[in-house]
C-alpha cells in the first residue's frame, strides 16, 4: 500500500507541475506561432495532434505493460516470501534446486516484461524529438521558399524555429510524465480497491447509551452471514446473567460467527438479538463494546512492553490493575521470572513467546477493563490442562457473564449452560450431565475424547 | 518494517561510507561486466549521440544563415539533408543506447536477484532467525527494485550529462569565446543558488523518509491488529495516531517538494537570463561584425543544453546514493555466511534404517545460551520417541539436530551407528519427512503442494498418498478437488485440513526418519479423528520423533522424554514415568482424571 501511495505521489507532484504546465506552454507557443506567421505556424498545428496521438498510443501500452511488470514483481516477491516463512520444509525437503528454479522462472518472466515495458518508454522519448526535428527542418524547407518572394521575414524564421524547439522541450517532458503515469496508474487501481472495500453498516447509527450490561442475552432465530455464505441460521438460546456459556461445535459450526454478533463485530442479517431486555442494536457501539472483551482465537499483540500491552485493555489502568490481571490469566508468575519483567518487550507479533503464553496475555488485556462480558473464541487451547482449569475456576468467580467456544469438552466442564452447535445453528443446550444423557451428538464427541484420552 | 526492532533480532543497516560506498559500486560493476561488450557498446553509442547532438544546433545555425543570406542557393538543400541525417542518426543512436542499456541493467538485475535469493537457500537456519521477515523482505524487494530503477537510466544519464557538458563548452569556445563567457556566468549563481536550496531539501527529505517508514510500520501493525482495534474501541486513537503521523508526514514531504520547487523555477530564471545575455551581447557583437544572428540561435540553444545537465548531474548524485546504499544492504546479506559445507569425507546415504542415537549432546546457539545440555537417548528402528516439556526446553533443538539443520556443539548423533556429521546433509534429508505445527502451504494447487514429497509423482501417487492421508475426502468435495488453489497463508481451508496435507506429502515422500511437531491449536474431533488414524499409518515401521502435545501421542511412544532447560530430566514408557510420579505423572495429573 505504501509504495502504492508513493508512486501516486509522484505523479501527482510532476503532474502539478508538468502535466498542466506543459499544455499551456505548447498552446501558447502556437497561439504566438500564429501571430508571427500563419504558414508556418499551419505546419506545427499539423504536427501537434500528431505528437499527441503518439503519446496516447504509448502511454496506453505503457499502463499495460506496467501492470503486467507489478504483477510479475508481486510474484517474485511472493516467492521470497515463501522462502522465509518455509525455510525449514524447504531444506527438509531438499526442495532447495526446486525452489530455485521456481524463482529463476518468474525472475526471467520479470525481467522480459520489465525490459519491454522500459522498451517501450526509452522509445517513446527519441521518436517524438526525432518527429518534432522533422517539423523543424519541414520549417527551414517552407522558409527557404517564402523569404524570397517577401513572404517571410529572416526574424520571423528564427522566431518559429524558437518555438518548435520549446514546444519539443514541452512534449518530452510530457513523455517523461506519461512513464510516471503508466507506473501511477498500476498503483492507482490497488489503492482504488482498497478504498472499494465496503466498510460494515450498523443496523442503527442512533444507539444509547447503556449503564452496567448484566449480561442477559437472548437470541431469537437469528441468522447471519458472512459475503456470500449464511453461516448462522435460526440460533435460538437465552442465557442468566453471570452464566458461564460454552459453545461446543466444530471448525465451520458458526461459533465465531456467533460470538462476533455479541460486540456487533458483525451484525446479524434477521432475527432478534436482546441484551438485558433490549435490543442490541439500540445500544451505542462505542459503550457496548466497551464493557466487552473478546479474545479472539488469532492472538494479536502489538509491538511494545507487556505492560503496555495489557493497559491497551483499558487506558489509564494502574500498574497494580495490570498485574492483577495478570495473576488472574495465570501469566503473572511467568512474567515476573523475565530479567525485565513486566517491561519486557514484545517483538512483532509476540515473536519471543509461545503459544500459551501469548494466549494468556492476551487474556490478561481482555481482564484488565473488567468486562461485563468475556467472550473467549477458543482462546485457551494452547494452555496445559491445569493452567486452563485454574483460569477458568478464576472466572467462573469473576462477576462477568463468560462465553466460551472449545473443541475439548473437558475445557467446558464449569460451564453453567452448555451450546452444541452444528451446521451453523444450536441443536442442543443443556449443562454436561443434561447433554450426556440426552444428546447423542454430545454423548458421541465426550465418548471419543475419552477414548482418545485414555488412549 | 515496523521501526521497533526485537530485542534478539540483530539490524543490518549501517550508515554507507565512502569506502563502502566504492566497494559496493565496484560490486555492482562485477554483475556488469559479464556483458562487457554490451557496456561498452552503450558508452560508444552516448558518445556518438551525444556528439550528434552537439552536431544538430550547430547546422540548424548554419542552415538558418544560410537560408538568410540567400534562400536560394543550392548548398542549402544538402545542409537541409544533412540536418536531417543528423536528426534521425541520433535517434537512431539514442534508441539503440536504451535499448542495450535496459537489456544490461535488467540482466544484472536479474543475476543479483537470482545470486541472492540461492544464496539464502545456503544460509543456515540461524540466520532467519537473527532477523525480522519484513527487514529481510524490505532488503530483497525494494531494495532490489531501488537498484534497478537507477541503473536503467543513471549510467546513460551520468555520462550523457558529462559528455554534453564538455562537449557544449568546447563547442562554444570554439564559435564564439565571447559569448561562450557570457554564457558561463550563470554557473557560479546556479551553484550558489542550487547548494542554497538542497541545504534546506536535504534536511526534508531526510524527514520524510523518518515518516514514511514510521507510516509504514504503523499501518502495517495496525491492519493485522484490526479485529483487537474494533473489539477493544480504539479506532478513534488509532485514526487520531495515524493522522498524527500523516501529517508529519505531510509537512516533511510539503516543504521537501516547496523547496525543490524552486529549483526549476531558479534554472528557468537562470537560463532566461542567460539567453537575455546571450541575445542582448550576441546582438552588440553581430553589429560590430563579430558574431552571425545563426550563431547567436545556436548559442540560445546550447546556453540550454549547457545548464540542464548540471542540473540533472544533481538529481542524479542523489538517486544513485540511495540505490547504492540499497545495494549495500543486498551485499550484507549475500556476505551471511553460508551453511558449513558438507565435511569432505562425508558420504551420501543411499539408505537409512533408522536407529538413531544421541550420545552426550549439548548445543548452544551462543556461548552463553545452552540450548542442550548432555543428552543422551538411543531409538530402535521403528520406533517413536515423544518429547515432552515446556516451550523451550530444547524440544525442537533435538529434531533440529537430527536432520543437521544445526550440528552440535559436543557429543555425537549417530543414525544407524553412524555420526551424522559423516553423511551428506541432502542423504540424511532425503530419509526424513517432516510434519511442522503451522504446515506450510506453497501458492499452488493441492496436487502440487502435496507433491512437494516427491517432485516426480505421478497424478496416481499424489492421490493414493492423500488417501493414505485421510486427506482425499475432503479434497474431493472443494469444487476444484486436487486443482484448488491454495494461499501461502492457508486461506481457504482449515488447520486441520492444511496438517492432512502435509502428512500426505511425506506419505508420498516415504522416508525412514519421521518428524512431527504436534500443532497445539485445537481442530474439531471428526479433523483430529483423521489426523490420527494418518499418523497411524505414517508411523507404521518408521522411527518417529515427535514433539507431542496431544496425551494420546505420548502415551503410544516407545520411549517418553520430558525435558527442561535443555536437559532431559525423565525419561520411560507412560506406565514408568506415571509410577515414578514425577513431572510427568504431575504433568498428566489434570488430564488423567478427566
Amino acid at each position: 500500500m505504501t509504495t502504492d501511495t508513493v508512486q501516486i505521489q509522484n505523479f501527482l507532484f510532476l503532474f502539478t507541475r508538468i502535466g498542466l504546465r506543459a499544455p499551456l506552454f505548447i498552446i501558447f507557443s502556437l497561439v504566438m506561432a500564429f501571430t508571427v506567421h500563419t504558414g508556418m505556424a499551419l505546419i506545427l498545428l499539423i504536427a501537434t495532434p500528431v505528437m499527441a496521438g503518439f503519446m496516447f498510443f504509448v502511454s496506453v501500452k505503457g499502463v499495460r505493460l506496467f501492470r503486467l511488470v507489478q504483477h510479475k514483481l508481486d510474484g517474485v516477491n511472493r516467492i521470497i516470501r515463501e522462502n522465509l516463512t518455509a525455510i525449514r520444509v524447504i531444506k527438509g525437503f531438499n526442495r532447495t534446486s526446486h525452489e530455485e528454479e521456481r524463482f529463476h522462472d518468474i525472475n526471467d518472466s520479470l525481467r522480459h516484461t520489465n525490459k519491454q515495458a522500459l522498451w517501450l518508454m526509452e522509445f517513446a522519448m527519441p521518436t517524438l524529438m526525432l518527429l518534432m526535428n522533422i517539423v523543424i527542418i519541414l520549417l527551414l524547407v517552407f522558409g527557404a521558399g517564402e523569404l524570397p518572394t517577401g513572404g517571410a521575414e529572416p526574424g520571423e524564421l528564427v522566431a518559429i524555429v524558437n518555438y518548435a524547439t520549446r514546444m519539443m522541450v514541452n512534449f518530452s517532458m510530457f513523455t517523461f510524465l506519461i512513464m510516471v503515469f503508466s507506473r501511477g496508474q498500476a498503483s492507482s487501481d490497488r489503492i482504488a480497491k482498497v478504498l472499494k472495500e465496503e466498510t460494515p453498516v450498523f443496523l442503527d447509527e442512533e444507539g444509547k447509551e447503556t449503564s452496567s450490561l448484566k449480561g442477559e442475552l437472548e437470541f431469537r432465530k437469528v441468522s447471519a452471514r458472512r459475503g456470500e455464505e449464511r453461516v448462522l441460521n435460526h440460533v435460538t438460546f437465552h442465557n442468566h446473567p453471570g452464566d458461564m456459556v460454552g459453545i461446543l461445535g466444530e471448525t465451520g459450526a458458526g461459533k465465531s460467527t456467533l460470538l462476533h454478533l455479541i460486540p456487533r463485530l458483525l451484525e446479524r442479517e434477521a432475527g432478534e438479538i436482546l441484551l438485558d431486555g433490549q435490543s442490541l442494536e439500540r445500544l451505542d457501539v462505542y459503550h457496548l463494546r466497551r464493557q466487552i472483551s473478546l479474545v479472539p482465537q488469532e492472538v494479536h499483540l502489538f509491538s511494545g512492553t507487556i505492560r503496555e500491552n495489557i493497559r491497551f485493555g483499558k487506558p489509564g489502568a494502574s500498574d497494580e490493575e495490570v498485574e492483577r490481571a495478570a495473576e488472574k490469566a495465570q501469566i503473572h508468575e511467568f512474567v515476573t521470572t523475565l530479567p525485565e519483567g513486566y517491561d519486557t518487550k514484545i517483538g512483532q507479533k509476540g515473536v519471543n513467546f509461545s503459544g500459551g503464553q501469548k494466549q494468556r496475555l492476551s487474556i490478561a488485556r481482555a481482564l484488565v477493563r473488567h468486562p461485563r462480558i468475556l467472550i473467549l473464541d477458543d482462546s485457551t487451547s494452547a494452555l496445559d490442562a491445569n493452567t486452563e482449569a485454574k483460569l477458568l475456576s478464576i472466572l467462573q468467580r469473576e462477576e462477568c457473564t463468560v462465553f466460551m467456544t472449545a473443541q475439548k469438552i473437558s475445557s467446558l466442564l464449569e460451564a453453567d449452560r452448555i451450546l452444541v452447535m452444528q451446521e451453523g445453528t444450536v441443536t442442543a443446550e443443556g449443562t454436561h450431565r443434561e447433554l450426556l444423557r440426552g444428546n447423542d451428538y454430545y454423548r458421541s464427541v465426550y465418548d471419543s475424547q475419552r477414548e482418545e484420552e485414555s488412549g | 518494517m515496523s521501526a521497533k526492532k526485537h530485542p534478539h533480532q540483530m539490524t543490518l543497516t549501517k550508515p554507507p561510507k565512502a569506502d563502502d560506498m566504492k566497494a559496493t559500486v565496484k560490486r555492482i560493476w562485477s554483475y556488469m561486466i559479464k556483458e562487457k561488450g554490451k557496456f561498452y557498446f552503450v558508452l560508444a553509442a552516448v558518445l556518438i549521440s551525444s556528439l550528434l547532438s552537439f552536431a544538430g544546433p550547430y547546422l540548424l545555425g548554419v542552415a538558418i544563415d544560410a537560408i538568410i543570406a540567400n534562400p536560394e542557393n543550392s548548398r542549402l538543400f544538402s545542409l537541409l539533408i544533412l540536418l536531417a541525417s543528423v536528426y534521425v542518426l541520433q535517434t537512431i543512436f539514442m534508441w539503440l543506447q536504451s535499448y542495450t542499456m535496459i537489456g544490461l541493467s535488467q540482466n544484472t538485475v536479474y543475476r543479483m536477484r537470482e545470486h541472492l535469493f540461492n544464496h539464502l537457500q545456503h544460509l543456515p537456519m540461524s540466520f532467519f532467525q537473527k532477523y525480522q521477515q519484513g527487514e529481510l523482505m524490505s532488503r530483497l524487494t525494494n531494495d532490489m527494485e531501488n537498484v534497478s530503477r537507477t541503473l536503467n537510466s543513471a549510467v546513460i544519464q551520468l555520462v550523457t550529462s558529462v559528455l554534453t557538458i564538455a562537449g557544449t563548452l568546447v563547442i562554444m569556445v570554439v564559435l564564439s569565446p565571447l559569448l561562450t563567457l557570457l554564457t558561463v556566468t550563470v554557473v557560479p549563481l546556479m551553484y550558489y543558488g542550487m547548494k542554497w536550496i538542497t541545504k534546506r531539501t536535504g534536511k526534508y527529505f531526510k524527514e520524510q523518509q523518518k515518516h514514511l517508514g514510521e507510516v509504514n510500520g504503523y499501518s502495517e501493525e495496525m491492519f493485522s491488529g484490526q479485529p483487537i482495534i474494533a473489539m477493544f474501541s480504539k479506532e478513534a486513537d488509532v485514526e487520531e495516531e495515524f493522522s498524527i503521523k500523516n501529517q508529519n508526514l505531510y509537512e516533511s514531504g510539503y516543504w521537501a517538494q516547496v523547496y525543490t520547487g524552486f529549483i526549476p523555477k531558479l534554472m528557468n530564471m537562470l537560463n532566461n537570463f542567460s539567453f537575455a545575455m546571450i541575445v542582448g551581447g550576441g546582438a552588440l557583437l553581430a553589429l560590430n561584425g563579430f558574431v552571425t544572428v545563426g550563431i547567436i540561435v545556436t548559442f540560445t540553444t546550447y546556453s540550454r543544453q549547457f545548464t540542464r545537465p548540471l542540473n540533472d548531474l544533481a538529481n542524479q548524485f542523489n538517486m544513485i546514493l540511495s540505490a547504492v546504499a540499497g545495494a549495500e544492504r543486498v551485499f550484507n546479506i549475500i556476505d551471511e555466511q553460508e551453511e558449513r559445507v558438507d565435511e569432505k569425507d562425508a558420504s551420501y546415504v543411499e539408505e537409512i534404517r533408522g536407529d538413531v542415537s544421541f550420545e552426550n549432546v549439548h548445543f548452544y546457539y551462543k556461548e552463553e545460551e545452552k540450548a542442550l545440555q548432555d543428552v543422551t537417548f538411543h531409538v530402535k528402528q521403528g520406533e517413536t520417541v515423544a518429547l515432552v516439556g515446556p516451550t523451550g526446553a530444547g524440544k525442537t533443538t533435538v529434531v533440529s539436530l537430527l536432520s543437521r539443520f544445526y550440528d552440535v556443539s559436543e557429543g555425537r548423533v549417530l543414525i544407524d551407528g553412524k555420526d551424522t556429521r559423516s553423511m551428506k546433509r541432502e542423504g540424511i534429508r532425503e530419509h526424513t519427512g517432516l510434519v511442522l505445527q503451522d504446515s506450510i502451504m506453497f501458492h499452488a494447487t493441492i496436487r502440487e503442494n502435496i507433491r512437494y514429497g516427491r517432485l516426480e509423482a505421478t497424478d496416481e501417487e499424489v492421490e493414493a498418498a492423500a488417501e493414505a492421508a485421510r486427506a482425499d475426502g475432503f479434497i474431493r468435495q472443494l469444487p476444484h478437488g486436487y486443482d484448488t488453489m491454495l494461499d501461502s497463508d492457508g486461506k481457504g481451508i482449515s488447520q486441520g485440513q492444511r496438517q492432512l496435507l502435509s502428512i500426505a506429502r511425506v506419505i508420498l515422500k516415504n522416508p525412514s526418519l519421521f518428524i512431527l511437531d504436534e500443532a497445539t491449536s485445537s481442530i474439531d474431533t471428526v479433523t483430529e479423528a483423521k489426523i490420527n488414524e494418518a499418523l497411524q499409518t505414517l508411523m507404521q515401521g518408521r522411527t518417529s520423533f515427535v514433539i507431542a502435545h496431544r496425551l494420546n501421542t505420548i502415551r503410544q511412544a516407545d520411549l517418553i522424554l520430558v525435558m527442561e532447560h535443555g536437559r532431559v530430566v525423565e525419561r520411560g514408557n507412560h506406565r514408568e514415568l506415571v509410577a515414578y510420579g514425577g513431572k510427568y505423572a504431575e504433568l498428566m495429573g489434570k488430564q488423567a482424571a478427566f
